[in-house]
Order: structure tokens, then sequence, then C-alpha cells
């Protein structure tokens, strides 16, 4: 965690290199399934559990390079590179990770249920603001609404995910252990 | 449920009042649009390339966009949608018709949106 002494950065190095990998194949494969809704970026937020994840198990810097590699992994392996998809979800996954960030360490009254929603809400905000830049069009706001509606179902199921992540790794205490070791 | 017992008090606050604030943004919405006045706008690149005034509209009409990805859009009176899209996921075909102020339909791999004006 805070204390990585030298000797265990080559095992930081290989979770998050898995970490990342996961988000990866998360971010593909929530790109697979076909969109319920008629409105462009709604999505469950599978790969936003990693971020969280890694916010908890190491510092916010981590945590903003996972994000970053998956998104670009993600995209890769989606085919999505460089489209406006991807900035799209670039600018939403980085501002859900400052937003977790700020509330897991600075707020610390929400579980990962209400981190996981005000992520949601935080990665579609960003989302839309990328959106007005690429098709230069502020309207887009107008289904900001109908976002934050969706917020809620996919933050609680991301939310109650992530805490038995969570929950595993500290009963575990698997990663800490590699960690100091 | 021991899963849902991992819920806090202020995540419970929160969904509350994320409720409350989009309940009353549909409230409000339903008021405003109750002034019926039809104007769809279609955006391609940041500029708008045609209007339509859908009440004005008495046949069908097909508007078909060819540049980069084909897009065929189709306007009646009162209503308009995009018909087809030669892009992937066809999020703007299945939006389906148009016919309140502020709905739209947005392609974002060809960069075009159909959008029904907002009046001030």
């Amino acid at each position: 965690m805070a204390s990585t002494p030298k000797t265990a950065s080559t095992k930081k190095l290989a979770i998050i290199a898995m970490l990342v990998a996961q988000a990866a194949v998360l971010h593909y494969l929530e790109s697979l399934f076909p969109n319920p809704v008629p409105i462009p970026g709604v999505k469950l937020g599978l790969a936003n559990i990693i971020t969280l994840v890694a916010l908890v198990v190491f510092d916010f810097r981590t945590a903003m390079e996972i994000t970053v590699m998956r998104t670009i992994l993600g995209s890769l392996l989606a085919g999505t590179l460089f489209g406006m998809g991807f900035f799209m979800s670039f600018a939403g996954a980085v501002t859900a990770a400052v937003v977790m960030a700020l509330v897991l360490r600075v707020l610390k009254k929400f579980g990962m249920v209400g981190i996981s929603i005000l992520g949601a809400i935080a990665h579609n905000i960003g989302q839309l603001i990328m959106a007005t830049f690429v098709l230069h069009f502020a309207g887009i706001f107008l289904y900001l609404p109908a976002m934050l509606a969706f917020s809620i179902p996919t933050g609680l199921l991301t939310g109650l995910l992530i805490n038995e992540v969570v929950k595993y790794i500290k009963v575990t205490n698997r990663v800490q252990a590699i960690l100091d070791d | 449920m021991k899963t849902l017992r991992s819920i806090k008090k202020a995540d419970l606050i929160l969904v509350l009042v994320l409720g409350i604030i989009i309940a009353l943004i549909w409230l409000w919405n339903g008021h405003h649009n109750s002034k019926q006045d039809l104007v769809a706008e279609i955006i391609r690149n940041g500029q708008i390339i045609q209007k339509v005034d859908l009440n004005k509209v008495k046949n069908p009409k097909y508007i078909t966009l060819k540049n980069g990805i084909k897009i065929t859009i189709l306007a009646e009176k009162g209503r308009i949608r995009v018909l087809h899209a030669d892009c992937p996921n066809k999020i703007c075909v299945k939006t389906g018709w148009l016919s309140q102020p502020g709905d739209m339909a947005i392609c974002v791999p060809s960069d075009t949106i159909v959008v029904i004006d907002v009046p001030d």
C-alpha cells in the first residue's frame, strides 16, 4: 500500500499487469453486449470495478495508470481505438477514477455502492463533456437525466460486486501478503 | 442477504436524492414540453445541414446522407426517425421515432445528430 519498498515493486507490477488485463477484458466483453437502450454510452461499467479495486488496494496514481491502460487496451481489443467512442470512454473512465478516489479518500462516508453510483455519474458527465467536443453539440447533455437514472441500478450492481472482491482480498490478504513480502 | 448489508446509510441517501432529482427533471420536462413546435435539425460534423418543420410535412419524406457513413432518415407529420444507418451499433436506428422537443438520435461513428429543437 502506501509503503511500497523497492523489493515489492516487481510484485506490484505483476498485480498491476493482472488488473489491467482483467479490466481490458471486461471493457471488451462489455462492448459485445448489445446496448438495451437507445442512448449511446449506457453500459454496466464492469471495467470500473477494477478501477475501484485498484483504488482500494493501491494509491490514486496506480489506479489512474491502470484505468488509462485498460481503456487503451480494451479499445484495441474491441476495435474502437481512437474512434469517437474511445475518446468518450477514455474521458468517462478518467473522470470516474478521479471522483471515486475523492469520495473514497476524502468523503469516506459512502460504501462501495455509493462510490460506484457516484463513479457512474462522473463517468457519464466526463463522457458527455467529451461528446460535446467531438460532436460540437452541447444538446447531448439532454441525455444526462436518463443516464443518471441508469447509474443507480448499474452502480448498485457493480458496487455489490466490488464489495465481494474487496472482502475477498481483505479476508485472504493475498495482495497485501504479496506486496509486504 | 449478507451482501446487501454492505450498503451504507449514505448510499441510501444518495439513491434517494438522485431519485428525487430525476423525478423533478422528468416532471419539469413534461410541463415544459406542452407546447408543440416541432422543428427537426439534422446535424453532421457540427453543422446543421437540414431543418425540417415536422408540423408541415405532408407526405413521408426520405432524406439520405451519403458523405461518409450512409444514413437514411424518414420524416412524417409530427415525427422523424433514422431508418437505416451503415454503422455497427445502429443506436440511432434503435432510438426509433422522435416526436418531442429534445428527443434526439445520435450516430457517433458518422458524427450525425437528428434532434428536435427545444423551444426557448
